[in-house]
């Protein structure tokens, strides 16, 4: 694990912290240093069985986090900037999420050099920022960060990047190159390399494509992670938000190729899709997803949800969610079913979920 | 329903109408000793949500903000950057929190940020026109 620094702190203690530091902006210029932050308070509840690992018919609060970032411009070209984060999935431990170099070559290049935030899927790099979107959690079959297969997402790498936008017009054109390692519970995604391009049409429409490859290494010589452990799994993500006026909608499609096949002689290529429609009615905002995950190697699930955000300040809201999952499998593995932990007994499991967010 | 959204449509149409109008009440300023005397809206958007770092004609730029609730600023970002302040944040919030960019620094009310762009010649702010004066440049929007 590439933990800095373990903190074991509570909840109440994470609010605490928020409120202690001089969260306050202090400049932008050359030399000086902001400070800002994200808190998330969340419960959630499942009808049956234990969903994504931490949300169970006892309920729970394991999607509450706090981060605190910290930027400063050291001369006109290179910057800085670092994040720590505890959340409750991870038992509440502070730890530093990213903290990288950046390096303006010019306006239209941009290097990077640290532990980056993993660059794939529209949403992910600020995925734990929950104000900056409609969901409770964005979708889990594209955003499974779970070690076990060939996952879309990623938390963060450890390697370069280089990003280089431009303009046509007001549309602004984008093209990153990424790469270096990735730590995952239990092992690595080593000769990490990506490349991404993006279109964004005044913020208003955003579209994205992206590819990446590694190769798994795995440190856990027990269980189904020994499968991956020496192959390269190939990703591919499209993906498009269209913000207009009161209007939002967002999709994005990904596969994983992994050329590994397991019992049935089938491989682990991994599918996964959504598709998200909003409308903003003054403070209230709407919102309904579909969402589709499938791994050839028998597990996957599809989801259906509406919610609703309220915004409560301008920065920060209250958020209102409910699903229902439908676990699928063809054939029916020994046990897990779809991001099921435990094989639930119904059919369609209901979660139900309820969070503010709030960034500072 | 039909009369409520109707009714929020016209009130939607009146905001965006009124605030394009007050719009022209706002100027952008920089420092006397700038060279140019006109910049294009589309600039102005790039420099004050962090796309671009540099004057068209390739000068550094520092742009300066005003805190939230200044007509200033209402007139601003509603007028001309054409974003809300949830909106703003969100924006903001995708930036700061990747690592990629932090909002302009916030100077203070008008008269505050006259006197920060009149010492400042990297500068650029924005100001209600009635509070213009000769010790800084108003640029002409186009």
């Amino acid at each position: 694990m590439s933990r800095v620094r373990k903190y074991r702190i509570g909840p109440v203690c994470l609010v605490a912290a928020s409120m202690a530091l001089p969260l306050t902006t202090m400049a932008g210029e050359v030399g000086d240093i902001q400070w800002h932050g994200y808190l998330t308070s969340a419960f959630m509840v499942s009808s049956d069985g234990n969903y994504s690992g931490d949300v169970s018919d006892a309920g729970g609060a394991k999607d509450t986090r706090l981060g605190l970032n910290i930027s400063t411009q050291v001369d006109e070209s290179l910057s800085f900037a670092a994040q720590i984060k505890g959340k409750g999935t991870e038992d509440f431990i502070m730890e530093l999420d990213w903290a990288f170099a950046s390096y303006n070559v010019s306006e239209v290049m941009t290097l990077r050099f640290g532990k980056i935030k993993y660059p794939v899927g529209m949403y992910n790099e600020f995925i734990d920022v929950g104000y900056t979107y409609p969901w409770i959690r964005p979708p889990e079959g594209f955003y499974n960060q779970d070690a076990v297969g060939p996952n879309l997402t990623r938390v963060s790498y450890q390697g370069f990047g280089a990003d280089f936008n431009t303009y046509s017009g007001d549309t602004e054109l984008g093209f990153s190159l990424f790469g270096g390692v990735v730590d995952v519970p239990d092992g690595h995604v080593n000769q990490l390399i990506g490349a991404k391009f993006s279109v964004n049409m005044e913020d208003e429409i955003r579209f994205e494509l992206s590819a990446n490859t590694g190769v798994m290494e795995v440190d856990n010589s027990e269980g189904r992670q020994m499968m991956m452990d020496g192959e390269r799994h190939t990703t591919y993500t499209a993906g498009i938000i269209v913000d207009r006026t009161n209007f939002i909608f967002s999709s994005e499609f990904g596969q994983a190729i992994m050329g590994r096949k397991i019992a049935g002689n089938r491989p682990m290529d991994m599918t996964s899709g959504y598709a998200m429609m909003g409308y903003r009615m003054g403070e209230y905002m709407p919102h309904i997803t579909w969402e589709q995950w499938d791994v050839d190697g028998g597990w996957g699930q599809e989801v259906i949800g509406v919610g609703v955000r309220k915004e409560l300040t301008t920065n920060s809201a209250l958020k209102l969610e409910v699903r229902q999952v439908t676990p699928e499998t063809t054939p029916k593995p020994a046990g897990g079913l779809g991001l099921f932990s435990d094989v639930p007994t119904e059919k369609d499991v209901t979660i139900v979920g309820v969070a503010i967010e709030m960034v500072f | 329903m039909k009369i409520i959204v109707y009714r929020l449509t016209i009130l939607a149409v009146l905001w965006m109408v009124s605030l394009a109008a007050y719009a022209d009440d706002v100027v952008v300023i920089v420092h006397p000793s700038n060279t140019l005397t006109e910049i294009s809206v589309s600039d102005v958007k790039k420099i004050y949500l962090g796309k671009k770092k540099f004057f068209p004609g390739g000068e550094k730029v520092i742009p300066g903000d005003q805190p939230k609730g200044t007509q200033s600023r209402k007139f601003f970002y509603g007028g001309i950057i054409g974003k809300s302040e949830a909106k703003l944040k969100s924006y903001w919030s995708r930036l700061i929190f990747t690592g990629k960019g932090t909002p302009p620094k916030i100077i203070g009310f008008d008269r505050v940020v006259k006197e920060w762009v009149a010492g400042q010649p990297k500068a650029m702010g924005y100001i209600m026109r009635s509070e213009a004066d000769d010790t800084v440049k108003i640029l002409d929007l186009k």
